[in-house]
């Protein structure tokens, strides 16, 4: 589903590599983790594979469902199934949620030549997903973000995944800011859109969250490029000694 | 430096203050071709005003009137208007009518200086057009006041007079540009405890070119709110001239202004608090491209001892390419000293953070940057009072902004 080779990554501004030479396979209904310390290029890796303007890419290859997509706009990537859960959700003011996620949905459905949906049944979809994430209908009236909560944006992030439906989601520290509760309820609205046809990417920091999404396999990235994966048993190997052991053994 | 003319009107020229944005030159152009071609107007009747068709108000309650350039057209039978307004033509009715005497002319002549204003005493002494208002009471549903296909190709000179009574409440809306050109003032009094609410829709012609004066004068504890919106014409000046020479006394005005190409929109205003706690706001956003100049001139005066004076203003652009500019004058100008006054003043490309999230989303560049620009606008319209004119704006602001792009 998702391949990536030999991924180099420029940040253009500071013109600094970030990543060195990232290698990734991703099969439908997969569930990857990504761990690493501060600056390993974890959110460069979401960014890169969403399509965020200000990096080149001098070597390397992404191809999703057998296309290449580095070439592609950020429109054309969510077209064909690409989602990225914002680490920090922008907030938008004068940008209604609703109307941002109905144009949103049928922007996608029109690049896949899809039948564009009414309102009042656009309506009614989203209200369904809302209660099922339990989100407040309340938020849904508000401008995209806009003086929300930590909790409520990364919720927020969940329901534009549930309601776009997405075949790969790309979670970037969705735990970061988040309480226990909370952390919960984001947890089980991802844990729902787990299935055989969508596999999912969780980069975080810590642990903890990898106890609510039970990964399959878990990575570690360091300086630019993925050092380890293995099992779930990894991450705890992690939380339990910190990176130190991995980085004294790359030395 | 002025300079005196023959006409004995002092035009302001190129550079003089407040004119060093936005060239005076065509004004006294149209405002010379008006005076002398406003009596050989053909009279079009029954044609409905261009911008009625852009705002689309069915459904709500209005009282409507249609303005030619030597006739005004409205529905004689309906009740609310015998029962609580007064209108006429100006032509017709000054010089007979004492309330008309004692505000045209005189609203504008009292705040001549510090600055003066030429071109809208020369509007003032020699139109014969416009329209006479007077809100005696409550009025529940809006005016709308549309200018007709008669003004259409060609220049001419608009004087209309309001009066709001203490304790009346009037909504007007003015629709429609079909002019050539245009000087306009309208002047305003709004008694003790009135409220007056006006929003003028500028938009339809890409050919209009417009000098739009409003004077208005607020008493004690009476409120205007005056909200505009301008579409893609050439050349607009825009200035709101305010005194609240009463206690308690409120004006707010803002205004949205979407342009591209070879335009020139200028939004030039002065509120003078002369009593005890006045507030008045100023918020005004544009959205420019391909080249595109906004202006705006804003200054809060206030009058030694009118303490506790909140003043407000905040001017915004939203620069859709290098080419176009956002020319910006704000000022403040304080004789008391318990007063909160603030000014600001932005100018900014769009936010890349924003429109990669949206584009993340799946939403195409163009449609994000024009969702970005609406989105910018659409704060302002919470300036306006009536939340039915602010939904029935959606449409036309989002094909103002989607032509723009």
């Amino acid at each position: 589903m998702l391949k990536i080779e030999n991924l180099h990554a420029i940040l253009e501004e500071e013109d600094k590599p970030i990543l060195k030479g990232v290698n990734l396979k991703v099969k439908p209904g997969e569930v990857h983790a990504i761990m690493g310390p501060n600056g390993s290029g974890k959110s460069t890796l979401s960014y890169i594979i969403s399509g965020r303007d200000g990096y080149e890419v001098p070597e390397g290859s992404i191809t999703y469902n057998d296309e290449d997509i580095l070439e592609l706009e950020p429109e054309e990537r969510a077209a064909m199934g690409v989602f990225l859960a914002f680490q920090y959700p922008v907030e938008i003011p004068g940008v209604g949620n609703m109307t941002f996620l109905r144009t949103a949905f049928n922007a996608i459905k029109k690049a896949r030549g899809e039948e564009e949906i009414s309102a009042s049944d656009f309506l009614k979809l989203v209200r369904t997903k809302a209660k099922e994430l339990n989100i407040s209908p309340d938020l849904l009236k508000r401008p995209v973000n806009y003086g929300f909560s930590g909790g409520e944006k990364k919720r927020n992030e969940i329901l534009q995944m549930a309601v776009l439906e997405p075949s790969l989601c790309v979670l970037d520290e969705t735990d970061s800011g988040l309480d226990i509760d909370a952390m919960k309820q984001v947890s089980e609205g991802v844990n729902a859109l787990r299935s055989p046809h969508r596999a999912i990417i969780v980069i975080t920091h810590y642990q903890r969250l990898l106890n609510h999404i039970q990964p399959d396999i878990v990575h570690v990235m360091v300086d630019g490029s993925i050092v380890q994966s293995g099992g779930a048993q990894l991450a705890l190997d992690i939380e339990n000694n910190g990176y130190s052991n991995i980085l004294s053994n790359l030395n | 430096m002025l300079t005196e003319n023959k006409d004995g009107y002092n035009f302001p020229k190129r550079g003089d203050e407040y004119w060093k944005f936005t060239k005076p030159d065509q004004f006294v152009e149209i405002s010379k071709q008006a005076c002398q071609t406003q009596f050989q107007n053909n009279i079009n009747a029954q044609s409905p005003a261009q911008a009625t068709a852009l705002y689309n108000l069915d459904g709500m309650g209005k009282i409507e009137f249609v303005l030619q350039p030597n006739e005004l057209l409205f529905d004689q039978s309906d009740r609310r208007i015998t029962s609580t307004l007064e209108l006429g033509l100006k032509n017709l009715y000054q010089g007979k009518s004492s309330w008309i005497d004692d505000i045209a002319g005189v609203i504008e002549n009292r705040i001549q200086k510090p600055i003066p204003r030429p071109f809208a005493k020369y509007c003032i002494d020699h139109s014969q057009i416009g329209l006479c208002l007077w809100a005696k009471g409550e009025i529940v549903d809006p005016v709308i006041l549309s200018y007709g296909e008669g003004f259409a190709g060609g220049e001419h000179l608009i004087h209309n007079i309001i009066r709001v009574s203490s304790g009346a409440k009037l909504t007007l809306v003015e629709i429609g540009n079909p002019w050539s050109g245009v000087n306009m003032v309208n002047e305003v009094h709004v008694e003790p405890n009135g409220e007056f609410n006006h929003i003028r829709i500028a938009v339809g012609n890409t050919e209009a070119q417009s000098l739009i004066h409003q004077y208005a004068k607020v008493d004690e504890a009476a409120s205007l709110k005056s909200f505009s919106l301008f579409g893609n014409s050439p050349l607009t000046r825009n200035e709101h001239i305010i005194e609240l020479p009463g206690n308690d006394a409120n004006a707010h005005v803002s205004g949205v202004f979407v342009g591209s190409g070879n335009v020139s929109q200028d939004d030039t205003v002065f509120i003078r608090h002369e009593g005890l706690n006045g507030t008045s706001r100023q918020v005004f956003r544009k959205v420019l491209n391909n080249g595109a100049t906004g202006v705006f001139q804003g200054k809060i005066h206030v009058n030694p001892g009118s303490q506790k004076t909140d003043g407000y203003q905040k001017s915004q652009a939203l620069l859709l390419d290098e080419k176009s500019q956002f020319l910006v004058k704000p000022e403040l100008e304080i004789y008391a000293d318990d007063v909160s006054c603030s000014h600001g003043s932005t100018c900014g490309s769009i936010d890349n953070n924003s429109l990669y999230y949206l584009r993340s989303r799946g939403i195409s560049k163009d449609e994000a940057i024009s969702m970005l620009s609406l989105g910018f606008l659409k704060e302002v319209l919470d300036e306006i009072e009536s939340e039915v004119i602010v939904e029935s704006l959606g449409e036309l602001l989002t094909d103002m902004v989607n032509n723009a792009i």
